[in-house]
C-alpha cells in the first residue's frame, strides 16, 4: 500500500523532486496520448506542457502516489478535450493533398491509415474514450474512473464512435 | 463490419503506431514555473507552460429540473445562476479611456466576430463575441465600473472571464481565482457581485454535482474580492455555513448575502441572510431567505416562506403585508418587481414597489412560461418560452407591466438555440444568452452546449430582415409506426397529466445513456415526457421550498410499432 505523499518513503524529497520523480516515467505516455488525441506533435507538446503545469499547480491535492498516473491522464485528456472544443480542431490530418510534415509522427501515421482518418470524424469525448481504450488499453471501468464518468457513458461513447467510424473503414475495405 | 471487427482494426492500428518520446522540454518543469525554496511557488509564464488558465465552472446540473422548468414554465423565471441581483441600468455608457487602459493591462482583446443585425418585431438581434466563446456553455454578467464582466462557464472546462465595454469586444481577464481543481467533478460558480465600502465583493459556490436530478450535490460558499473589478482574489470566509452563496448586495456599511437553497427529492435547506463589513467575516441575521436584491438603498429578500423582507442596512428587517405568495423578485431602475403565484387561479402575477415596503399589483401574466426578465429600453422585457399556444420562445415587453406586447425572435437566433435563455440590460438594449446543444445528451442531462450571445436593440433602417420560423416537412420516420399523438394518448392513459401537455420525441434508445434504460439499442420508441406530482407537494405554490419543482418528469417509452409501453424511466429514481 502506498503511503500518503506527506509521510511516504521519500519524505526528504522536496515537492518538486517528488513531482518530477513521478512525472518521469509518465511523460512519454502523456505526450503520446496528447498526440493521438490532438493529431499533431506541436499541439501535443503544448497540451502536455499545459497538463504538466496544471498537475504541478494542483500537486498538493494528490494524496497517493499510485494515483499519479490516472490523475495525470485525466488532466491530459481534459486539456486535450478542451483544446479540441475551444479551437475546433476537427481534422486529425491536414487537408487533402497536403502532406503532413515528416517530423510529425502523429500527423503522419494518422493520415496514412483509414483508422486515423476515421478518428478525425469523432468529437472530443468519443475520441478520448477510443484512444484510451484502444491505444492505452484501458478498460471501460478504468476509463470511467479516470474521466469521472459512468461506465455506461463510456460504453455509449465507444459504441457511438464505432458507428461514426464504420463507414470510413468500410469504404476503405471496399476499395472506394 | 461488426463492432468487434472494427475494434480489432482500431487496436491493430494503434499497436503498430509509433510511440515517440516526449520532447526534453517536457521532462522538467521550467524554472519559471516553479522556483526553489522552502515551499513551492507558482509563476505563470507565456509559452508552452504559460497557457491561458481559462477556468471553468460549470453548468453541471442542467438536469431534469431544468427540463421540467422549461416545460412547466412557472418557476425558474428570473436570472439563472450567475446573474446579478443588480441589473445594469439602461443607458449605461461605455467606460472612458482611463478604465480602458486598466483593462488592457490585464490581457489583450479577444478577437471576436459580430454578426449581422436581424430585425423582427421592432427589435434587432446581432450576435456578438463570435469565436470568443467557443467551448463555453453559459454566460453570466456582472456590471463593474469599466463595463460588464462576462463569466463563461462549462461543465467540462475551466471558467473564463472577459470584460466588455461596448458589447462587441471582449477582453479576456485572468480567471484563475475562479478555477476548479477538476471542472468535471467540482465546479466553481460566481453568482453575484456588489460594489461596497470594501470594494468589489463577488460571491458564489464550489459545487460538486450529484447524480443528475437526484439533488445529491453539495455546495460550499466562495467569496472573492477586487479593488478594480478586474483582478480578483479568493477570500477566506468566516461564519458562513455549508451551501452556495447565490446573491449579494451592498449597503453603506457592508454587504448582505443570501445562500442559494439546496434541494433533494424530499427536503430542502434554506439559510439565514448574512451580513459582513469586509466580505470575510459574516454574521447571520434573523431573516431566512434565498435571494437578496437592492434598489436605491433598499434591500429586499425573498424569504423561505414565499414572502418578502425589507431592510436598508441589513440589520433591521420588516415584512410587508402581501396577499399572494412571492416566487421571484428582481430590481430595476424604477424599483422592485416580484412575481407572485395565485394558487386559486393558478396564475402568475406581478407586483411592484419603489422602496420594497409598499407594493402594488402591476398585472397578470399568462400561465404560460415566463422565462428571463430584465428592464431595458424603458420597458420590462421578458423572454417567454414555448407553451401550448406558442411553438417558440418570443420576447414580450411592457412599459407598465400591465399591457404586454410580443415580438417574435428571428429564426437566425432560435434556429440554433434551445428553449430558454437569460437576459441582461446593457447600454441601450439588452444582451440575450442562448444555448445550443451540440452533442448527444441523455434523458436527464444535456449534451455539450455552446453558448451564443446576442445584442438586442431597437430595430432601425438597414438591419437585415429576420427570417420567420420555417415550416418543416415531417421528419422522415419508418413506416408502419404509431403517431406521436397516439403515443401521447397511450402514455397519458397510464399517467393522467394535470400540469401541462406531454410531448413526445421519436428516438432510438441508443440515443440515451444505456444505464438509464433496459430497452435494446436501435429500438425506435416514442419517449413521451409526462409530469407527475411529487408526493406531498400537491397544491403548494412553486417557489423556494422543497416543492420548488412540485412535479417530477417521467419518460414513458412507447414502442413505435406496437404501441406498447415497454419501459418507464422516472428521473427521480
Amino acid at each position: 500500500m502506498e503511503l500518503p505523499l506527506t509521510v511516504g518513503v521519500a519524505a526528504t524529497e522536496s515537492a518538486l523532486e517528488r513531482f518530477e520523480r513521478l512525472l518521469g516515467p509518465e511523460i512519454d505516455r502523456a505526450y503520446q496520448l496528447a498526440g493521438y488525441l490532438l493529431g499533431h506533435a506541436s499541439e501535443a507538446e503544448d497540451a502536455a506542457g499545459e497538463a504538466v503545469a496544471r498537475a504541478w499547480d494542483r500537486f498538493d491535492g494528490l494524496r497517493e502516489e499510485d494515483r499519479f498516473r490516472p490523475w495525470l491522464t485525466r488532466i491530459v485528456v481534459n486539456v486535450c478535450r478542451d483544446r479540441l472544443r475551444r479551437r475546433r480542431i476537427a481534422p486529425f490530418v491536414p487537408l487533402d493533398g497536403v502532406e503532413p510534415e515528416a517530423a510529425d509522427p502523429f500527423a503522419t501515421v494518422l493520415a496514412r491509415d483509414a483508422v486515423g482518418r476515421a478518428l478525425r470524424l469523432l468529437g472530443p469525448d468519443q475520441r478520448a474514450v477510443v484512444v484510451l481504450h484502444y491505444w492505452d488499453d484501458r478498460s471501460v471501468g478504468e476509463i470511467a474512473r479516470t474521466m469521472g464518468i459512468p461506465s455506461g457513458t463510456v460504453k455509449w461513447r465507444l459504441r457511438a464512435a464505432c458507428r461514426r467510424m464504420r463507414p470510413e473503414l468500410e469504404r476503405e475495405e471496399s476499395g472506394r | 463490419m461488426k463492432n468487434d471487427e472494427l475494434g480489432q482494426r482500431v487496436r491493430a492500428f494503434f499497436a503498430t503506431s509509433p510511440r515517440p518520446p516526449a520532447p526534453d522540454s517536457l521532462r522538467r518543469l521550467p524554472a519559471t514555473v516553479v522556483s526553489a525554496g522552502p515551499d513551492r511557488e507558482r509563476v505563470r509564464v507565456p509559452g508552452v507552460f504559460g497557457v491561458r488558465r481559462w477556468a471553468g465552472l460549470g453548468l453541471a446540473g442542467l438536469v431534469i429540473a431544468a427540463t421540467l422548468a422549461m416545460t412547466v414554465g412557472v418557476r425558474m423565471a428570473g436570472p439563472r445562476g450567475g446573474s446579478t441581483g443588480s441589473p445594469v441600468a439602461p443607458g449605461l455608457t461605455p467606460a472612458g479611456p482611463s478604465s480602458s487602459a486598466a483593462a488592457t493591462s490585464v490581457a489583450p482583446a479577444t478577437p471576436a466576430g459580430t454578426g449581422a443585425p436581424y430585425s423582427m418585431g421592432g427589435l434587432a438581434w446581432q450576435e456578438v463575441g463570435i469565436g470568443a466563446f467557443d467551448g463555453v456553455e453559459d454566460l453570466a454578467f456582472f456590471p463593474v465600473d469599466q463595463g460588464l464582466l462576462v463569466l463563461g462557464t462549462s461543465r467540462t472546462a475551466q471558467t473564463r472571464l472577459w470584460l466588455t465595454i461596448d458589447g462587441s469586444d471582449f477582453q479576456e481577464l485572468d480567471a484563475s481565482p475562479f478555477r476548479s481543481d477538476d471542472p468535471v467533478t467540482q465546479q466553481v460558480r460566481m453568482t453575484g457581485l456588489a460594489k461596497g465600502p470594501a470594494g468589489y465583493i463577488a460571491v458564489g459556490a464550489r459545487v460538486q454535482p450529484g447524480k443528475p436530478g437526484s439533488g445529491t450535490g453539495t455546495s460550499s460558499p466562495l467569496v472573492w474580492r477586487s479593488t478594480d473589478g478586474l483582478r480578483w482574489s479568493a477570500v477566506s470566509t468566516r461564519g458562513l455555513p455549508a451551501g452556495g452563496l447565490g446573491s449579494v448586495v451592498a449597503t453603506s456599511t457592508g454587504y448582505v448575502a443570501a445562500l442559494s437553497p439546496s434541494y433533494s427529492q424530499t427536503s430542502g435547506t434554506v439559510s439565514p441572510v448574512f451580513t459582513s463589513a469586509d466580505g470575510e467575516s459574516w454574521q447571520a441575521t434573523s431573516v431566512i431567505a434565498t435571494k437578496v436584491v437592492s434598489h436605491a438603498g433598499h434591500i429586499v429578500a425573498l424569504t423561505s416562506n414565499n414572502s418578502l423582507a425589507v431592510t436598508d442596512d441589513g440589520s433591521k428587517w420588516t415584512t410587508p403585508r402581501l396577499a399572494t405568495q412571492v416566487t421571484s423578485v428582481t430590481a430595476g431602475p424604477d424599483g422592485f418587481v416580484a412575481g407572485t403565484y395565485d394558487q386559486a387561479a393558478t396564475k402568475m402575477s406581478v407586483i411592484r414597489s419603489s422602496d420594497g415596503r409598499t407594493w402594488t399589483n402591476a398585472g397578470v401574466t399568462s400561465n404560460s412560461s415566463v422565462g428571463a426578465m430584465t428592464y431595458a429600453m424603458s420597458s420590462w422585457v421578458v423572454l417567454a418560452g414555448p407553451d401550448g399556444v406558442h411553438d417558440r420562445s418570443r420576447i414580450t415587453t411592457s412599459q407598465d407591466a400591465v399591457t404586454w406586447q410580443e415580438s417574435p425572435i428571428p429564426d437566425q437566433v432560435l434556429g440554433k438555440a434551445m428553449p430558454g435563455g437569460h437576459l441582461m440590460a446593457f447600454r441601450n438594449g439588452f444582451l440575450a444568452v442562448m444555448q445550443a446543444e451540440i452533442g448527444p445528451g441523455s434523458m436527464t442531462e444535456y449534451g455539450p452546449l455552446q453558448v451564443h450571445l446576442w445584442w438586442v436593440r431597437t430595430a432601425r433602417p438597414g438591419d437585415v430582415p429576420g427570417a420567420p420560423m420555417p415550416t418543416f416537412s415531417p421528419v422522415a420516420t419508418p413506416s408502419g409506426g404509431i403517431t406521436e399523438a397516439r403515443a401521447i394518448a397511450i402514455a397519458s392513459a397510464r399517467y393522467p397529466v394535470t400540469m401541462t401537455a406531454p410531448f413526445g420525441k421519436l428516438v432510438t434508445i441508443g440515443g440515451f445513456d444505456p444505464k438509464q434504460t433496459l430497452v435494446p439499442a436501435e429500438t425506435p420508441v416514442w419517449a413521451v415526457i409526462v409530469l407527475v406530482a411529487k408526493p406531498g407537494c400537491s397544491g403548494k405554490a412553486p417557489g423556494p421550498s422543497p416543492c420548488d419543482l412540485p412535479y417530477t418528469s417521467i419518460a414513458v417509452m412507447v414502442d413505435y410499432y406496437s404501441g406498447d409501453i415497454i419501459e418507464v424511466v422516472d428521473s427521480s429514481k
